[in-house]
């Protein structure tokens, strides 16, 4: 606090600083304020009148008194993931046990994967687990990853209006779907925040030789997949998410899936530490507990099994033992 | 024998700006004990010099000494500001209670509890309204207002009482108790007080001295008797002449029987 | 509609099961806005005491600047908060990203203008004359302020009020400087957005409903101190 006291007491000072008291036509008349230091916890205050400031001040430092378990910052691990990943709960399990393993806080913060590759750019977090391996190799290329590890794999589904009225289901390949979309003008909703799911999705359409931007039906949320998906139910559009998500929010939903299984739909989750020798603030030691951790094969487990009593299949497959395809 | 005796109040070369106006005082003495009324039509400086006598105006030129002292506006010690006090044209009374308020100045120099009550309760029963003690001010009539303002300032016992106007805001009758009730205190306790008034009839009631300001400057200063019979400027002894009112009264007590 | 009433009945039996999770956020709200609130509270009367007592040159143009950061979008706050706060940025060595500190931060450079833009109304608003009459009893100059903010005290508690719902009810700095962090700096408002984004709408209503309730009780506090004595 005492730092932002600083900040704060240096305007402080400034604005005083400027206006000293000045001869002007009515300035001699007002008492010039200054010291202002003085101005709280006046001796002529009666006791009962500070009540509400102690219990104010005493909610508001409460949860710093009673949470036993923190750690010093330098030993924070912050994780950038997806939305995706953080929404399907899998780091709510898996977590917690790496925490209790190895007393390091991990600080996940859930954004796309576009921003999660740019703030590792930058060496603003110290690990990324995303999903968006074209972009994750450019990064690498540029020296902003120390290690690239496979951790697991899904896939994405190619959702729509119950009833399929693009005829999507009949389709060949996946390049062949998303042209039966686009041909009979469908509404296409995409998540147009350079997520995984939207750098593949933007793939897809190149592959199919289809550019959708500027037409009236495809529309971009800007927002997480959850949304998405819940705007495409809204107005009964065609959209490209991760299983995942799409079986977590299954019941809200007026969609179906239409397109399914194929290779180009297969979603690869990697683990990135980020290169500390090119950003002096990145927690390495935390990045590779928690980089290890994941391709453990404790990790890998807990990972193959999250999901299944819940919706009947796993929602994740490990792959760490995998080769790279 | 001759006792020396310095004034309470002193003024020396005094010039205050105020935007376009000009307040020049040469010289100025008051004693212990004297009350001096200060006349004037509006804008003539009244309540510029007051302020300056009060120690809340600094001048630009000249000094102002209390007891012996030089002091410095607004800058002047805390030992020495706090031996005048002055009371403004309206009430100003804060939120709470006539006891509240009262105890007001006591309470600034420390005194608290039970010892600044007792302290505001006699200034309030010197007034006469010690019977409102317990009443919020904003059930107060202008009169009664304007004396629990007159009592916070007594309460702390001053050297110097300085008065802004204090009877224009009151009807005649509550006037003319207030003034008699002020004679009498202000005269037992020995306090120096200057008045401030348009009213010339005021004036020459209850003050020792009058001096008569015109435009920024003092026309005339002395004992009431002498400034009366002897007005030294036209000015003067216009504003101060009463034989007109006195024409008025008589014709008007004549005509009413 | 039913979907509403659902939400409410299950905020209600979260707050009174003393579900942890729910528990936890609740008090981090309470804490970062609460703390925030009073950091803007402090240094915003001191704004209001200093404009709105006095003359100087520029103060205009001061006022005016004030007056327009009652306004600043908190998302705009919460970016620029965060660039300060990188890693790369220049009080990146504090390491206060994604910190509850980082958030009470940025709540207090959007409620301090607020405060401060409604107390120097406030106090401009006393007439010049009490304070003289104030300084004349023999006042010191911090008694005076003092006195000053008893005698403006319903305007100021109304500011203090503005300020805290201001940011009690806010969702885009706290978001972007704190990251929604379980267990670390999620509070009502990121939650709520976190719930909807994945479609748990009778969660996100519940915890709405949780947030109306704090901000209610809070508000109540401080009405019930600003209105106390005030005569009719």
């Amino acid at each position: 606090m005492n730092k932002r006291g600083g900040v704060k007491g240096n305007l402080k000072r400034a604005l005083l600083d400027m206006a000293p008291e000045r001869e002007l036509p009515l300035s001699h008349l007002l008492p010039s304020l200054t010291g202002r230091s003085a101005k709280r916890g006046h001796r002529m205050r009666p006791l009962s009148r500070l009540i509400w400031p102690l219990l104010a001040l005493l909610i508001s430092a409460w949860p710093y008194v009673s949470s036993g378990d923190r750690v010093p910052p330098k030993q924070d691990v912050i994780l950038a993931t997806t939305t995706s990943t953080q929404d399907s709960g899998l780091l709510d399990v898996l977590l917690p046990v790496f925490q209790k393993s190895t007393g390091v806080l991990v600080k996940t913060i859930a954004v796309g994967s576009g921003q999660a590759l740019a703030l590792g750019a930058r060496g603003e977090v110290d690990v990324l687990l995303v999903h968006s391996p074209r972009e994750e190799l450019k990064f690498m290329e540029a020296g902003f990853g120390a290690r690239r590890r496979l951790v697991m794999y899904n896939d994405f589904v190619l959702a729509g209006p119950k009833g399929d009225p693009a005829g999507v289901r009949d389709a060949r390949s996946v390049e062949e779907a998303f042209r039966k979309v686009a041909d009979g003008g469908f509404l296409f909703i995409s998540r147009g925040d350079l997520s995984g799911t939207h750098v593949l999705e933007t793939e897809l359409w190149k592959k199919a030789n289809v550019n959708p931007h500027g037409n009236r039906w495809y529309q971009e949320s800007g927002q997480g997949m959850g949304q998405t998906l819940l705007i495409a139910s809204e107005k009964g559009a065609y959209t490209l998410s991760d299983r995942g998500t799409y079986l977590a929010l299954a019941s809200k939903l007026a969609l179906e899936i239409c397109f399914q299984g194929a290779e180009e739909l297969r979603n690869i989750y990697h683990v990135i530490e980020v290169n500390c020798s090119r950003f002096d603030r990145v927690n390495c030691q935390g990045a590779r507990l928690l980089a290890d951790f994941l391709v453990s094969r404790e990790a890998q487990r807990m990972i193959r099994d999250f999901g299944v009593d819940r919706f009947g299949t796993p929602l994740f497959f490990p792959a760490a033992t995998e080769q790279e395809k | 024998m001759v006792i020396e005796e310095s004034p309470v109040l002193e003024v020396e070369g005094l010039v205050v700006r105020r935007g376009r106006f000009r307040l020049q005082i040469r010289r100025l003495e008051l004693f212990q004990g004297e009350i001096l009324a200060v006349v004037g039509p509006n804008g003539s400086g009244k309540t510029t010099l007051l302020m300056s006598l009060g120690l809340l105006l600094k001048p630009e030129e000249g000094r102002v000494k209390l007891c012996g002292k030089l002091t410095s506006g607004l800058a002047t010690p805390l030992e020495l500001r706090r031996k005048v006090v002055m009371v403004f044209q309206k009430p100003l009374l804060l939120n709470g209670t006539v006891l509240e308020n009262v105890s007001l100045g006591l309470r600034l120099r420390g005194i608290r509890g039970k010892r600044s009550d007792e302290q505001a309760l006699v200034a309030l029963e010197k007034l006469g309204i010690a019977h409102l003690k317990r009443r919020h001010v904003k059930g107060l009539s202008g009169g009664e207002a304007q004396r629990v303002s007159l009592a916070r300032a007594l309460a702390v016992e001053p050297e110097v009482l300085l008065l802004d106007e204090p009877f224009s805001s009151l009807d005649p009758p509550s006037k003319d108790r207030l003034l008699e009730d002020l004679d009498r205190l202000l005269h037992a306790t020995g306090t120096t007080a200057i008045m401030t008034t348009h009213d010339r009839l005021d004036a020459m009631s209850i003050c020792d001295k009058v001096a008569v300001m015109c435009e920024g400057e003092i026309l005339q200063m002395g004992p009431t008797s002498e400034v009366v019979h002897r007005p030294l400027h036209p000015f003067v002894a216009e504003f101060l002449d009463l034989r007109k009112t006195k024409e008025r009264l008589t014709g008007l007590l004549a005509s009413k029987g | 509609m039913e979907l509403i009433v659902e939400g409410m009945k299950r905020g209600i039996g979260l707050l009174l099961r003393g579900d942890r999770e729910v528990v936890e956020v609740v008090l981090l709200t309470l804490q970062v806005s609460g703390t925030a609130t009073l950091l803007s509270l402090f240094f915003g009367v001191g704004i209001g005491a200093l404009v709105g007592l006095r003359q100087f040159p520029g103060r205009t143009f001061f006022l005016s600047i004030v007056n327009t950061a009652m306004g600043l979008p908190p998302v705009v706050v919460g970016l620029f908060v965060t660039l300060l706060l990188w890693r790369s940025g220049p009080l990146g060595a504090l390491g206060l990203l994604y910190t509850p500190t980082a958030m009470i931060l940025a709540q207090a450079i959007i409620a301090t203008p607020i405060i401060a833009g409604i107390s120097v109304a406030a106090f401009q608003s006393l007439s010049q004359e009490l304070r003289l009459q104030i300084l004349s009893l023999g006042a010191r100059r911090r008694q005076l302020v003092w006195l000053l903010i008893k005698e403006a005290r319903l305007q100021l508690l109304a500011a203090v009020m503005a300020g805290f719902g201001g940011v009690v009810s806010e969702v885009g700095a706290s978001m972007m400087v704190g990251g929604n962090i379980r267990g670390c700096t999620r509070v009502l408002t990121t939650a709520t957005v976190m719930e909807t984004a994945k479609g748990n709408f009778e969660l996100a209503i519940a915890l709405s409903v949780i947030l109306l309730l704090l901000a209610y009780a809070v508000t109540v506090a401080l009405t019930s101190l600003q209105q106390r004595g005030h005569k009719w």
